[in-house]
């Protein structure tokens, strides 16, 4: 009687023991099935049925990363304690219990599992990367500053990790800078380098932004950035200039080339050839001063070589300049204080002999400003005085001017540039003597059409009173539209289409009046 | 005299039936206030197993909802607050239902799709910005007037949709079927999200939403809403991310696999059974990344994976790649708690409170206080409709949600609410190559400037580098 009840009771337990393991099985697997699409709330609550010796601690496990996916940390930090007081080991178990004492702001103790991870060789960078950050969170700088370069001399660079930690090992050199005596220099030696250091990692990276932002705040701050003056104008990253261009124009009514600021036309048309160089090349000093030296190269030539009175202007062009700007602010805006010194020597074909032979000299001074004020770009205001010596005493002279110019934008990329000149010739000859007043106004549209091209149009007029003169020629005009239609073929390379018309009305009309119309195509290469 | 009676009897009666409209479907659960429009465009109240002509409008009120069954034995849902046409529904060919607003969830019956032409449309759902080809079973659609934002969600099957380039809603089956049929058009499959409004080019590429929301919102066909519930947030409120700021969020998420840890407890032979079952129920094939995507010559656009879609507004919230935590085993991105979540029950998407205060996501994007409570759907009482246009008080700065969908694809100005990810090839920050969509810079602004003007004027004036 008892063993035949033995028996009963034993198959008992042996069918509810399978019982009880099948259901576990097909929760386990619905569980999975739910956890597979994503269904994670769904699958938190099927594991809630699971109560088994042999499973809990994966189910808590489990329920743990679950709950890290819905963000419902408090949840998760329940279910992985669960699991490790159940010595659950999973390789992932530590970096995600880790994750969400980090975003529940419970930092030592992040740190803790994130060790055990590392430990482990789970996810190590990541690992070691949560690790420093902690540190520099809790401001314990020598331990962050320590495992980040673990992290980098461990060759960890999946996702760009080594980029960001050696950014960050600059933000933490930069924490130190309190205490340091030159912090400007500090951060030139140490911090800038490092941060220059991670932008060359990568530099195409998002980090690389952020990088790139930081150099330039530091840079503001401390004053180190070289291209940036005392008073904020940020000068171009290229330091010099030097270009070469050949020009090809044609003209249907040459006019003659003088000393004076007067010409006559020729009646006849030429195609002119223009060969220049050009280069300068930027100093600065203390960030104040910029001192460019400038040379300047031109050899024309008339290809009408029938006429005396065209080929007669056949020239060579010598123009070195000293260029020096103070840089200053006023109006509570970066400002520079011109002071310029050129000489120009032309050489001629004054005697028709295709021989180009001293024509006239010049130096000129001039003191200006260049400003911001109202309109956002810059104006500029010269006083010039020229002294000119000609090849006949003559016509030597002295030229004082006062110009004003002015930049204006428009349509946000549009430029509108506008001069207003004035001109005071005092000739040996005092018959020559002129005043003369100049208005041009020139729009000037980048990224016509396509980003390639630059459209210019201008129109100037000039008014030049005759003085001792104007009984027989009155005050003169001279109408002067243009346009301009500029290619970048590349970085360096330049070509331009520009059309030109004048016309000048002068009461002697049979002497002074003509029109004239040139077309010429330009290009140009900057190295 | 009895003779001459019977022809005209006969006569009336042909008459009458060819009059009348046919019915094509029964409203067989009514809720709240449902109205048929007649022609004359009169409201009509709908009540239970009353039928449905074709030609004729449904419209819900607030709180309101009717589930409408075809002669073909498909289902349709239409959602509260929204209005709907059954332009046409004929025996042979496959009907057209027009939303005017609001939202429909429809079950198109498995039979309807046992014909032989396969690649063709069963149904199609016009809207005035897209047009819609169910090939599939189970999706739900959202118009929404104020922001002409379509949006669709595939629960099973496959839906063609493309974007209606006029405002005009078509008038046959052919013309729709090249419309989804167009080079333009997407397919919509499974747990995927497509959406188009009146400025986008086309619409975005489909992209998978959050596994979370869409598990909860395909057992909700009926649109229950829990606003006004004091549904407490059941996220934490954590003091941070579970990303450190500026890494990689797939670098830093967890890889390890769960069969793996499973096989430690149980038998290898059922979970490989599980595996098998569960390839054959997840067909979804990402395209685009889950990072989104931008083709810059087609103007091809996908959103970033993983996010929330508001089923009121049609407005999808993306997760944004750089922050948030990215899910190895869906291989969507998890929309940051911060952006807001949804409702366990509903799979509603709740916007982040302010303060502890329930907001309201308006269509145009915005996220403001909800001015007034809002009373559950199953009172039939009348209650205040929260406003969402009005001016509601904000006690902090509304926290910066990245919304697809409020603007065109390439937008002109830079609104704060608005992702167009580049796809990850291109590594391109929006802000980067486009400064108009994120600031002004002008060209000059504290450079030399490096005009070069040539003044062929009789005194010749050359100014080169600034001078």
């Amino acid at each position: 009687m008892l063993s035949s009840r033995l028996l009963l009771l034993s198959l008992f337990l042996l069918t509810s023991f399978r019982v009880l393991g099948a259901d576990n099985d097909s929760l386990l697997q619905r569980a999975l099935l739910s956890y597979k699409q994503g269904a994670y709330q769904e699958t938190v609550n099927i594991l809630k049925n699971i109560n088994s010796e042999t499973l809990n601690p994966t189910k808590y496990y489990w329920q743990g990363i679950c709950f890290n996916k819905l963000q419902m940390f408090d949840d998760a930090k329940t279910a992985f304690k669960n699991a490790l007081a159940l010595k659950y080991s999973a390789i992932d178990l530590y970096y995600e219990y880790g994750q969400t004492l980090y975003a529940l702001n419970e930092l030592q103790e992040a740190t803790h599992y994130f060790k055990r991870s590392y430990d482990a060789h789970y996810k190590e960078g990541p690992s070691l990367y949560y690790m420093a950050h902690i540190a520099q969170t809790l401001e314990e700088y020598t331990k962050a500053y320590d495992t980040y370069l673990m992290l980098i001399k461990g060759g960890y660079s999946e996702g760009g990790l080594d980029q960001i930690a050696t950014f960050q090992v600059a933000e933490v050199l930069l924490e130190k800078l309190n205490t340091k005596e030159a912090p400007a220099r500090y951060v030139e030696k140490y911090v800038l380098p490092m941060l220059k250091k991670a932008l060359a990692i990568n530099e195409q990276s998002s980090v690389a932004t952020d990088i790139r932002t930081r150099i330039r705040e530091l840079e503001d701050k401390y004053d180190l950035d070289p291209l940036r003056m005392r008073n904020g104008r940020k000068l171009t990253q290229k330091k010099y200039l030097l270009t070469l261009g050949q020009k090809l124009t044609y003209d249907n009514n040459v006019t003659l080339a003088t000393d004076l600021p007067t010409n006559k036309s020729t009646e006849d048309d030429s195609y002119i050839s223009e060969t220049r160089v050009e280069g300068e090349y930027r100093f600065v000093v203390a960030k104040r001063v910029v001192i460019k030296p400038y040379m300047n190269f031109s050899l024309i030539r008339y290809e009408n070589r029938e006429n005396q009175q065209v080929y007669q202007n056949d020239s060579l062009t010598y123009a070195p300049q000293l260029k020096t700007a103070l840089e200053h602010k006023l109006f509570s805006s970066p400002a520079s204080l011109l002071l310029d010194l050129q000489y120009n020597k032309t050489l001629r074909d004054r005697e028709k002999r295709h021989e180009r032979i001293f024509f006239g000299r010049s130096t000129t001074l001039s003191l200006g400003e260049k400003f911001l004020y109202g309109f956002g770009l810059d104006a500029t205001v010269k006083f010039k005085i020229k002294n000119y010596t000609s090849y006949t005493p003559l016509n030597n002279s002295e030229t004082k001017t006062l110009s004003y110019s002015q930049l204006f934008p428009h349509l946000n990329d549009n430029l509108f540039l506008l001069i207003v000149n004035y001109d005071q010739t005092v000739v040996e000859d005092s018959l020559q003597n002129t005043n003369s007043y100049l208005f041009r106004a020139d729009y000037i549209v980048p990224g016509f059409v396509t980003d390639k091209y630059t459209l210019t149009t201008g129109f100037g007029l000039t008014l030049l009173d005759t003085l001792a003169q104007s009984a027989l020629r009155g005050t003169e005009k001279t109408l002067n539209p243009s346009v301009k239609l500029s290619h970048e073929s590349s970085k360096n390379l330049t070509f331009s289409i520009l059309y030109d018309y004048t016309k000048n009305i002068s009461l002697d009309s049979d002497n002074y009046s003509y029109t004239k119309s040139s077309l010429a195509f330009d290009l140009e290469y900057s190295f | 005299m009895n003779k001459h009676y019977l022809p005209i009897f006969l006569f009336c009666a042909l008459a009458y039936q060819s009059s009348t409209a046919e019915e094509v479907a029964k409203a067989i659960i009514v809720k709240g206030k449902v109205y048929a429009i007649t022609s004359d465009k009169k409201e009509i109240p709908l009540s239970a197993n009353q039928a449905i002509d074709e030609g004729a409008i449904i419209k819900t009120a607030e709180k309101s909802f009717v589930k409408l069954l075809f002669i073909d034995k498909s289902q349709m849902n239409l959602g509260p607050s929204s209005e709907m046409a059954v332009t046409t529904f004929p025996k042979d060919k496959a009907g057209i239902i027009t939303l005017l607003q609001g939202q429909i969830r429809s079950k198109v019956s498995k039979d309807y799709l046992d014909n032989k032409q396969k690649d063709q449309s069963k149904l199609f759902i016009q809207t005035k910005t897209a047009a819609m080809g169910v090939r599939g079973t189970d999706f739900q659609v959202t118009y929404n007037n104020e922001n002409k934002l379509t949006s669709l969600v595939t629960f099973e099957g496959r839906v063609a949709m493309a974007k209606l380039e006029s405002e005009k809603f078509a008038n046959s089956q052919s013309s729709l079927e090249k419309i989804v049929s167009s080079e333009k058009s997407v397919m919509v499959t499974q747990g995927e999200y497509s959406g188009v409004g009146k400025g986008h080019e086309r619409t975005s590429l489909p992209v998978k939403i959050s596994p979370v929301q869409l598990s909860t919102l395909v057992k909700n066909d009926t649109f229950e809403s829990s606003r006004g519930n004091n549904t407490a947030d059941s996220k934490t409120e954590s003091a941070r991310s579970m990303l450190p700021p500026g890494v990689s969020s797939k670098e830093f998420s967890s890889t390890a696999s769960i069969e793996q840890n499973l096989a430690k407890v149980v038998s290898t032979e059922s979970i490989k059974e599980i595996i098998k079952e569960e390839k054959g129920v997840n067909t979804i094939t990402i395209k685009p990344p889950a990072e989104g995507s931008f083709d810059s010559k087609t103007g091809a656009f996908a959103p970033p994976a993983g996010g929330y879609v508001d089923i009121k507004t049609g407005l999808y919230i993306s997760p944004d790649p750089k922050t948030s935590t990215f899910d190895a085993n869906t291989g969507v991105y998890i929309v940051d708690a911060k952006s807001g979540g949804v409702n366990p029950t509903t799979g509603e998407y709740m916007p982040p409170r302010i303060e502890g205060k329930e907001t309201v996501l308006t269509p145009d994007g915005k996220i403001i206080l909800a001015s007034e409570p809002v009373r559950a759907p199953a009172s039939t009482a009348t209650g205040t409709k929260p406003s969402t246009t009005e001016k509601a008080p904000i006690l902090a700065p509304p926290p910066q949600v990245i919304i697809f969908g409020v603007q065109p694809a390439a937008p002109k100005e830079a609104p704060i609410l608005i992702n167009d990810t580049r796809a990850p090839a291109a590594v391109i920050n929006p802000c980067d190559t486009n400064p108009t969509l994120c600031s002004t810079t002008t060209k000059y602004e504290n450079t030399a400037p490096t005009i070069k003007v040539n003044d062929f004027s009789r005194v010749k004036f050359i100014f080169t580098n600034g001078d």
